[in-house]
């Protein structure tokens, strides 16, 4: 057993140490750099080469190891010796399980110390790439001693990794071996995570161990665990079985002999295959949109660019390099069409993420702009747009209007701008700034006060913008803090949801809003307090509000006395995939969440409840959740269900039969997408959310029978 | 006698030149059809990753199976000197990711040109689609002459594999090394002439074609180095085959 390992630890060396050494000079070499440009070492990339060329490293170690044994002369050399071929391919199985866990280890280990932040992504790595990488090996060892030739098993072999690795991308239901989706939830969802943040034990209790247990069981998102325990048993038990099928074919001289030519097409076609299928998943088919009855439309329009005509209703000053519209995010902006006019309401600077590198800044103030865009389309243009390529990626940006300025705040306090309309020649702007004194400084970001405030602006004449008000309405019992909150506009009324509160504020009197109600879950005849997040007037006259996990829908027919039609609790299999978006249309609602779109019929009971029954639902796919599809916006138009897809762009879906709704279109060619609405005949999308260049594209408008 | 080895390794060879077409078409196909990245990454992805992967399953079967089938006695047996075998061998095995990547640039640049809106943008599309193919193509044949040279002696298909494999590696590390340590941001300007010649020694940087380089002294020291190596490397090979023949 002893000379089996020497043996073994012999012939494996060389290839170990080069694995170790090369694998662990990328993070050597970041940390290095990282520490010469910050004075800090940081590393993060030895995740990447165990997650990009782990797998591969088990393969080639199985082909050095197996093939140097079954040549012909070593083969009959070891038949004559007392060595069964079960002790020899076993010992060899765990002498390279040990070298690969090792290796690994040691390759994650300036990760783990330099980026604490990120070890959970580094134990998932681990956690997923291991199993993978003992049943490759496993595998190759396998075909190393059937094929007995070493191009040949490694051709095999690398056409097995390429199925385990992205079959489960294209079928559904192998989500449980999906890696990407696996590593995709590490920071939140991932059993691996969990398992490394397990509650504390305490031993003060009477019965410690098992209220640890317990406790730590309930801790567990069961699926999540059970998926992974999955994932586990059929590696290691594929493993196993290899290496029972390595000893049976030595034993018995199982030999297979195809010719390499054969080996190759068939891997090659199946390869070509699976990734045309992974692409007719991910691909695009809603197209850009170049020429629009006949006039040329941008091709995207830039927000951030210079106003054509600046207002300044500022008293404080600002800092003129912090005015700059850099970039718009979602918390912080909002965007309404009106005619050929679009308004967007934003705060800048733009509030930057945190992050460790960043240096401490101070704080400064903020402003609030109101700026008014043109259309997309050139209908002043008459020329063919062959003749004027300088209109593709240009937009009119009219005017700016400066109408607010903050308090002192920092780069990451969010003050939200909860929406905007315009009604009667007027822009009415909702904005939650943090007023008053900040007490927490420097540890919380947040104010003392943080009143709805009313922007009132008179644009009967858009070129001459008029301030008519600027004042607080409402003022919130309870302080939210950078909650997102809710504005939609009905007839003359406009609703608002904040702090378990809706607030209906008439603007009858154009320059005088007023609010005339508010409504608590009490009054609603809700029993559970409630958060509404969003809110929005959907299907005509219904006031759709909802939160993470519940939905409201009311009958606003009546302005100022909403109808409750239904309130519920949808709950979903797994506690972080959560509401992300909803819309309501013909007695159904749609609800999005990262695992996809349910679809819930509404009836009355006959005892005047309304109940909702899941109908439909349409899962995503595991590629669209690996391409970051996180559902932001859902539109009902003409039998369409639009989606704001964030990453995945625009997914639109049929639901001409609610029960079965369908992708039937993909758009938005890569580009990062949380808001979707309509201007001027055209389909726009635009990131408003998320660190990038603020961009709108235009896209078709989709029809339920077009080609597709 | 040239003609015979030519048309024993072009009957050997010939359904891999076929396999890289289809792939390589196919791949290029489904991509510019998704349009899940822009054509330019589209021409990237299939001139590197194509170049990369076809010239190393071309550099396997090259010299190695004649060692693993033990045919190199047969071919020491023939009346023709062994630099001659060892250049129609390099040569079949060169065309098996040439032509692939010529026919594949040729289609990309036909569907680049018919989806051109703007007259007169043609022929500068035209000229980076030429520049950008034979970048790739020098770039995939340094790469194919250092794994099938630079694998050691006798090597079996699967070692020379490896050796690929480290060649790669060693790019990668060498163009990490330079890009990390030794220069700016703005790498291509206000380089000794010595850094230039370190710095292109790694075939990697002929992707710098595909974008017109307007200093000619870049230029110059990428192709003299280039063929220096290329010349040495090929050397090497030489006296490898011609001394295990």
């Amino acid at each position: 057993m002893l000379m089996i390992l020497w043996k073994e630890w012999r012939q494996q060396k060389w290839l170990f140490l080069l694995w170790c050494l090369a694998g662990i000079a990328f993070p050597v070499l970041e940390a290095y750099t990282t520490w010469k440009r910050n004075g800090n070492m940081r590393s993060d990339i030895g995740t990447g080469v165990i997650l990009g060329f782990g797998a591969m490293f088990a393969m080639i170690l199985a082909v050095a190891t197996t093939n140097s044994d079954t040549k012909k002369g070593p083969c009959e050399f070891w038949q004559s010796k007392p060595v069964s071929p079960r002790r020899l391919f076993v010992v060899k199985f765990l002498v390279a399980a040990s070298l690969l866990l090792i290796s690994f280890l040691l390759i994650l280990s300036l990760d783990f110390f330099t980026t604490p932040f990120f070890a959970d992504f580094a134990w998932a790595a681990f956690c997923c790439t291991y199993p993978i990488a003992l049943m490759l090996f496993a595998i190759t060892m396998f075909l190393t001693i059937l094929l007995r030739d070493s191009a040949k098993a490694i051709l095999m072999a690398i056409w097995m990794g390429l199925l385990v690795y992205c079959l489960p991308l294209l079928i559904g239901g192998l989500e449980w071996m999906n890696i990407f989706h696996q590593m995709d939830n590490s920071t939140n969802n991932s059993i691996i995570t969990k398992l490394f943040d397990l509650p504390r034990f305490n031993p003060d209790y009477q019965k410690p161990m098992l209220y640890w247990l317990q406790r730590a069981w309930d801790s567990m998102d069961q699926k999540a665990f059970w998926q992974y325990w999955g994932f586990l048993i059929t590696t290691l038990g594929i493993a196993c079985g290899c290496v029972a099928l390595s000893v049976a074919s030595v034993k018995r001289r199982w030999f297979w002999q195809p010719g390499q030519k054969t080996i190759v097409w068939t891997i090659g076609l199946s390869a070509a295959f699976i990734f045309g299928l992974g692409l007719r998943q991910a691909g695009h088919n809603l197209r850009p949109v170049e020429i629009f009855h006949g006039k040329p439309v941008v091709s995207f329009m830039r927000l951030d660019t210079q106003a054509e005509k600046t207002y300044d209703w500022i008293d404080a000053e600002v800092a003129e390099e912090m005015i700059t519209m850099r970039q718009v995010t979602g918390y912080d902006s909002h965007a309404y069409v009106k005619d050929e006019f679009m308004y967007l309401i934003s705060r800048n600077p733009a509030p930057h993420p945190w992050w460790p590198d960043e240096p401490p800044q101070d704080p400064d103030s903020a402003a609030y702009n109101a700026d008014r865009y043109d259309t997309p389309v050139r209908h002043d243009w008459l020329l063919d747009i062959y003749q004027h390529p300088a209109v593709q990626g240009e937009g009119k940006h009219l005017a700016r209007v400066r109408f607010f300025s903050t308090p002192p705040i920092k780069r990451s306090e969010t003050q939200p701008v909860v929406a905007c309309f315009i009604r009667n020649g007027r822009l009415y702007v909702g904005y939650r700034p943090g007023i008053g004194e900040n007490n927490q400084w420097p540890r919380s970001y947040q104010h003392s006060e943080r009143p709805l405030k009313f922007l009132v602006v008179d644009i009967s004449n858009p070129a001459e913008p008029k301030l008519i008000s600027n004042e607080v309405i409402h003022k919130p019992r309870n302080f939210w803090g950078q909650r997102k909150t809710g504005l939609s506009n009905y007839g003359d009324y406009c609703y608002v949801a904040y702090d378990s509160e809706l607030h209906i504020i008439s603007v009858a009197n154009p320059d005088q809003p007023e609010l005339i109600k508010t409504l608590t879950t009490k009054d609603l005849s809700i029993p559970v307090p409630h958060d509404y997040d969003y809110v929005s007037v959907v299907d005509g006259d219904k006031l759709i509000c909802h939160d993470q996990n519940n939905v409201l829908l009311l009958d606003i027919s009546k302005p100022t006395e909403p109808e409750k039609i239904f309130y519920g609790k949808f709950e979903a299999d797994s506690s972080s995939d959560i509401i992300n978006a909803v819309t309501s249309f013909d007695k159904k609602i749609f609800i999005a969440r990262k695992s996809g779109i349910y679809v819930y019929q509404l009836r009355k009971e006959s005892d005047g409840t309304v109940t909702s029954e899941r109908i439909g639902k349409r899962r995503a796919t595991p590629l669209e959740r690996l391409l970051s599809r996180y559902p932001k916006q859902l539109i009902v138009n003409e039998g369409l269900l639009l989606e704001a897809a964030c990453g995945f762009g625009i997914l639109v879906y049929d639901i001409s039969d609610p029960t079965r709704p369908h992708r039937v279109f993909h758009g938005g060619d890569g580009k990062f997408i949380d808001t979707i609405g309509f201007w001027d005949g055209l389909l726009y999308a635009g990131n408003f959310s998320y660190y990038s260049d603020p961009l709108l594209s235009f896209l078709e408008i989709p029809k339920a029978n077009s080609d597709r | 006698m040239i003609k015979s080895i030519l048309w024993k390794e072009w009957r050997e060879q010939q359904w891999k030149l076929a396999f890289g077409t289809v792939m390589l078409l196919f791949f290029t196909g489904s991509l510019l059809a998704s349009r899940i990245v822009s054509d330019n990454e589209v021409v990237l992805i299939v001139w590197l990753f194509g170049g990369f992967l076809l010239a190393l399953y071309s550099a396997m079967g090259v010299f190695a199976p004649e060692h693993s089938n033990k045919t190199t006695t047969f071919l020491a047996s023939k009346p023709l000197e062994a630099w001659k075998v060892f250049a129609c061998k390099w040569f079949v095995g060169w065309l098996n990711f040439a032509v692939p990547l010529m026919i594949c640039s040729l289609v990309l640049g036909f569907t680049t040109i018919r989806g051109i809106k703007y007259p007169g943008t043609g022929p500068r599309i035209m000229g980076m689609d030429i520049s950008g193919t034979l970048g790739a193509i020098a770039l995939s044949t340094m790469f194919y002459t250092l794994t099938c040279c630079l694998a050691p002696c006798k090597s079996s298909e699967a070692f020379v594999g490896f050796t690929g494999l480290i060649v790669f590696f060693a790019m990668i590390i060498h163009i990490t090394i330079f890009s990390e340590i030794i220069i700016t941001p703005s790498y291509l300007t206000g380089l000794t002439l010595f850094q230039q010649m370190i710095l292109f020694i790694n075939p990697l940087f002929w992707i710098h074609l595909i974008k017109p380089l307007h200093d000619t002294v870049y230029v110059s020291v990428l192709i003299l180095e280039q063929a220096t190596v290329f010349s040495m490397v090929l050397w090497f090979g030489l006296r490898k085959w011609q001394r295990n023949i």
